[in-house]
């Protein structure tokens, strides 16, 4: 058994390799003027400055959260370097071919070639490569039905009156220490606009990674779906092999207006560190989503296998009334991951809902926590939540914890709250091995199956590849 | 405040050196607030604008004029905080009562309970060697308004010892005064503790209740916790599991009323294996009052083959009330099995329905559904004694008539 824990443990990386390309990169530190800086590369209006520069002031007044359940080492801010694009021509790339091919080779490394990816599976990709955007897909049979999918600083050239109207409206500059320092630097990252009643065409899906030395990763992401349109949005990550700790603190935001209906899928899988814990990945990311309207709904599934340490809360502001609020998750840690995840439900609007379903699978020394808060407003007549977390502990070394906060202020609503922790019986096991399975394949089939509610949830092309994941970052993990 | 208490102190206090300590602790960690996460829900600044000192009268007082339940215990008496052996039973064997019992100044959680160490008045130290017969019943009584009561016991029972230990907490009507009472249990190995705090204060009273417990092999501890009164209060009870097949459970119910914040603090700390730790708490909440459950269990590393679970369900018959409800699991350890479930609803109209088809009026047909929600409870009590007791105060306080009695069977 040991030996076999063994070999997991010393199993590589599998998607880690470093991509050499020139990047345009600021010198490390921060401060007002490498704000501005930020701005003019982008050439942003007058009013995205004011508004990085308000968020900067505040950040400077803020301390680093600590009550989470996390082992953080300190974070040097003044030695990251808060921008870097990949070197390109001044106008950008017009097509695929026009390129850096080092960076198409990366995607190919992944197993995602973009064009190919991009045909066979209708997905129409925003591949994030650091910091800028260099090709998206499919714009044209967006753009048919009305649909914005472009980077953000595309489209503060093109809808700056949309973003002067939604940006930080759902996470405001204020909202927390990473979100803080995210709206002050932040570089780039998508922006989704369906107009009124149009349902997207296809999933829409962006490609995170996260490659030069040394710089941080401050993506905004914000997608509005107007009156009664629908979208589906995937997001996947995988980083190359560092081994030093790289900060990424990321802001999504999602509006959904009267009857507009979001669901934000996130495969999660950076560098999660070598066996000893050194390097690895820090997310530290806010993600909220606010039903702005009557029966708006909202959807967060997440997949989480990757990083050293994981902060990050995908919530729901449930302000129209009948709207509706979901979180699934999948969280992994393994060797010293660490992980402090869950959810956010705020009900404000009458009739809302929302349901919880949370998994947590722990082994090696990692720790991992659910906190999760549910709360409803003396305004929210006849709120329903369920919540659902569940644990499991593959090894003795590992921790597995539950927060959920549970605050009511209304007389009509309805709460239920169910927490179990627990490991692969040996009943199970034997169950499984005595018809024939070797006992790694039942650990997996067995935890293949604690999950599988959640990836119920995942589009299709998603529901695979973290089937797969989950059997490969727990191989051997047998407790 | 600080300097308030330290006049008093200088001039009337007992002057230990531990005490003098604890005051200097109480300085330094004052009244905890909101921004403290085990306080976030509660907040106690009443207690940085009102000094509570000792009471420097004795009061009188009459028992008859409370209705207590009549147990054939050995029962003590304590008023304003000050033991009262004219009103009390004769002290047997392994009783007595010091003035104080808990000097640890080192690991004070928070300003409160530095101050009940450093100012406690009156402290029932019990040591058994052998079990006895008679449940030990002390009252505490708040009679003076102003003042605070600084109480302390200590419960350490021997090797196979069983005991019944009643903490009953009543006042005056209309009185504002300070209960801060704190409890130290220690069992010893098989040693069984079935332990009643029953918090039946009076509409203005200020209350917290400190306890801790340890436990030796197969020890079983039983908590029965019950909340009725005070404007104000907060329990906290850290159990920790330091021998194995030890076990314990944990049952409360509150019900708050009017303006009432009413507070439970647990923590079970399960530091080896094998053993079991169950846990049940009610709550009923009307007008504008506010209940906060925050029940812990955390499972050290190595302490495989836990078995720990945990409810907390509350009603809500009022759109004015808040809940702010929870349940923690911190687990280190594999081998175990824990849960812990939390609900928030109100009555349900199906059953309201069904008694209201039977011909009972709709005021008949809630007060027998929320006394039936409490009574699973009580029904854990048990000393039969105490436990009609409590029934009969919660159907006094239950809104609407009186319920026959055959429907009171019928709940």
């Amino acid at each position: 058994m040991s030996s076999e824990i063994d070999q997991f443990v010393q199993k590589e990386y599998e998607h880690g390799f470093v991509t050499e390309i020139d990047t345009d990169t600021i010198p490390p530190g921060l401060n007002e003027d490498v704000i501005r800086v930020i701005s003019q590369k982008k050439n942003e209006p007058e009013f995205l400055l004011k508004w990085r520069l308000k968020a900067y002031k505040h950040w400077l007044a803020m301390a680093e959260p600590d009550w989470a359940k996390l082992n953080i080492e300190p974070i040097p801010y003044d030695s990251i370097s808060y921008y870097s694009a990949p070197k390109s021509n001044k106008d950008g790339p017009k097509s695929l071919d026009e390129v850096d091919p080092k960076l198409l080779e990366t995607y190919e490394k992944l197993g995602i070639p973009l064009h190919e990816r991009a045909a066979l599976a209708g997905v129409a990709v925003d591949a994030v490569f650091d910091s800028v955007s260099v090709a998206t897909t499919f714009k044209d049979k967006l753009s048919k039905v009305g649909v914005v999918f472009c980077p953000f600083s595309e489209a503060v050239q093109t809808h700056p009156e949309l973003i002067q109207k939604y940006l930080g409206s759902v996470v405001p500059t204020t909202d927390n220490f990473f979100a803080a320092l995210n709206s002050a630097v932040f570089s780039d990252g998508s922006f989704v606009y369906i107009p009124k009643g149009v349902r997207c065409p296809m999933e829409l899906s962006t490609y995170f990674r996260i490659n030069a030395l040394n710089t941080g990763q401050f993506e905004r992401t914000l997608i509005i779906a107007d009156e009664a349109s629908t979208v589906s949005y995937l997001e996947g990550c995988t980083a190359p092999m560092r081994d030093e700790n790289q900060l990424h603190a990321a802001v999504v935001e999602l509006v959904a207006l009267d009857d507009a209906s979001i669901k934000y899928s996130t495969v999660q899988n950076w560098y999660p560190g070598d066996e000893n814990g050194v390097g690895g990945i820090y997310n530290f990311v806010t993600k909220r989503g606010d039903c702005l309207g009557d029966r708006a709904r909202i959807s967060w599934t997440q997949v989480e296998t990757g990083s050293a340490i994981t902060w990050k809360y995908p919530s729901c502001i449930l302000r129209g009334d009948h709207s509706v609020g979901e979180f699934y998750s999948v969280a992994l840690t393994n060797n010293y991951q660490q992980a402090d995840t869950g959810t956010k439900m705020i009900h404000l609007g009458k009739n809302t809902r929302s349901t919880i379903l949370s998994k947590g699978i722990s082994a090696g020394h990692a720790s991992n926590a659910y906190r999760g808060l549910v709360k409803i407003a003396a305004s929210a007549d006849n709120a329903r939540n369920y919540t659902q977390c569940d644990s499991m502990l593959l090894g003795d070394q590992c921790g597995a914890h539950t927060f959920p906060y549970i605050e009511v202020k209304n007389a009509s609503a309805t709460l239920e709250h169910e927490a179990t922790t627990s490991r692969i019986s040996e009943d199970q096991l034997f169950y499984c091995m005595q018809r024939g399975l070797s006992e790694e394949d039942a650990v997996s089939m067995i935890v293949n199956g604690f999950c599988k509610e959640v990836f119920a949830e995942l589009p299709m092309e998603f529901a695979v590849e973290a089937g797969k994941l989950l059997a490969v970052s727990l191989e051997g993990a047998v407790g | 405040m600080k300097e308030q208490y330290q006049q008093y102190f200088d001039q009337h206090g007992q002057q230990d050196m531990w005490r003098k300590e604890a005051l200097v602790s109480f300085g330094s960690l004052g009244i905890p607030d909101t921004s403290q996460e085990d306080w976030r829900y509660t907040d106690f600044r009443v207690l940085k604008r009102h000094v509570f000192p000792v009471a420097m009268q004795k009061k009188s007082i009459d028992l008859n004029q409370f209705c207590l339940p009549s147990c054939d215990a050995t029962r003590l008496v304590f008023v304003d905080g000050f033991f009262k052996p004219e009103l009390s039973d004769d002290l047997p064997v392994g009783l007595q009562v010091v003035p104080s019992v808990f000097q640890d100044t080192d690991h004070l959680r928070d300003g409160i309970e530095a101050l009940n160490v450093a100012l406690c008045t009156a402290a029932l130290d019990v040591v058994l060697s052998a079990s006895v017969e008679k449940a030990i019943h002390c009252l505490f009584i708040s009679a003076s308004p102003d003042v605070g009561n600084y109480t302390q016991s200590r419960l350490v029972l021997a090797e196979g010892v069983h005991a019944e230990v009643v903490d009953m907490h009543i006042g005056m009507p209309n009185v504002r005064s300070f209960v801060n009472h704190q409890s130290h249990v220690k069992l010893g190995r098989n040693a069984v503790l079935q332990h009643y705090s029953l918090q039946y204060l009076q509409n203005k009273a200020l209350y917290r209740h400190l306890m801790t417990v340890t436990q030796q092999e197969k020890s079983q501890f039983f908590s029965h916790a019950i909340g009725l009164g005070a404007a104000m209060a907060r329990t906290d009870i850290v159990v920790e599991l330091q021998g194995e097949e030890a076990s314990c459970t944990l049952n409360g119910l509150y019900l708050t009323q009017s303006r009432q914040h009413m507070d439970y603090h647990t923590t079970v700390h399960h530091r080896v294996p094998n053993c079991e730790s169950h846990e049940y708490y009610k709550g009923i909440l009307m007008d504008r009052s506010r209940a906060v459950f925050n029940g812990k269990v955390v499972v050290h590393p190595y302490a495989q083959k836990t078995e720990a679970h945990q409810q907390n369900r509350n009603l809500l018959l009022s759109k004015k009330s808040e809940i702010d409800t929870k349940p923690e699991l911190e687990i280190y350890a594999d081998d175990v099995s824990c849960s812990h479930g939390a609900t928030v609803g109100q009555i349900d109209d199906n059953q309201l329905f069904y008694l209201r088809s039977r011909g009972l009026s709709e005021e008949q047909a809630k007060k027998i559904l929320t006394f039936s929600f409490a009574a699973e409870l009580l029904n854990h009590m048990t000393d039969p004694v105490l436990q009609e007791h409590a029934r009969q105060r919660l159907l006094q306080i239950l809104p609407g008539d009186e319920l026959s009695s055959e429907l009171q069977e019928m709940s």
